[in-house]
């Protein structure tokens, strides 16, 4: 993985939806939804940063949401 | 140039979406923490905030309330609202070579917001917060 990593030097990834009422949605979903779409940016990212490090160049594409929120000054489209 | 200082939120979370926004504002977090972190080793962030695009992510989820589920009668409202980002959405293919034209250019910003409705978000969040949450539940999460 980090062979092929090395060559295209970004990273990419789509993850995982947990649609329901928030009191509601069994704990079991919402661990896994977080297990999916947040600790994995974090496992993929140690993995590879060593190596990006190393090299000094890489970039890390997270897809997020426009649901987020994320408070600063908004950026142009 | 005043406004475009301001602290303002950008987008908010839709009903029976809230934890699902919740993970995504924590991958929002962490992605403007790596932009400073990952400074000293040349490493750029680009963190992609997408509206609709073509993807399995409505067909995957399922949601299935147990019988005696508060909001069982809502379960119109939450299917509908689970499929909303399917209908009409922004190809794939399109999505993915805005991104990759973003992540190549040579100075590459560290945010960009695309796909069906990002215009709308963008545009909400100069709204009033309590404002969006109203209108949100009204449209998507309202029976009465």
């Amino acid at each position: 993985m980090v062979r092929q990593l090395n060559l295209c030097d970004s990273l990419f990834r789509l993850m995982k939806i947990s649609q329901g009422p928030t009191l509601e949605l069994p704990l079991e979903q919402v661990q896994a939804a977080f297990d999916a779409n947040v600790f994995s940016v974090l496992r993929v990212n140690r993995a590879v940063f060593p190596h990006m490090a190393a090299r000094k160049r890489g970039m890390f594409i997270t897809i997020g949401s426009v649901v987020a929120q994320r408070y600063g000054a908004p950026h142009s489209c | 140039m005043t406004l475009l200082n301001a602290d303002f939120p950008l987008s908010s979370p839709l009903p029976w979406g809230g934890i699902y926004a919740a993970t995504k504002s924590a991958v929002h977090t962490i992605s403007d923490a790596l932009e400073m972190e990952c400074r000293p080793f040349n490493i750029k962030v680009l963190l992609v905030a997408p509206g609709g695009v073509k993807s399995n992510i409505a067909a995957n989820q399922s949601y299935d309330p147990p019988p005696d589920a508060l909001y069982r009668k809502y379960l119109d409202k939450i299917l509908a609202r689970r499929d909303i980002s399917q209908a009409s959405p922004m190809p794939t293919d399109v999505f993915a070579k805005q991104v990759i034209m973003k992540a190549l250019a040579p100075s590459p910003s560290s945010y960009m917001t695309l796909g069906k409705s990002a215009i709308l978000f963008w545009f909400l969040a100069w709204f009033p917060r309590r404002w969006v949450l109203s209108y949100f539940w009204k449209r998507f999460g309202d029976i009465s």
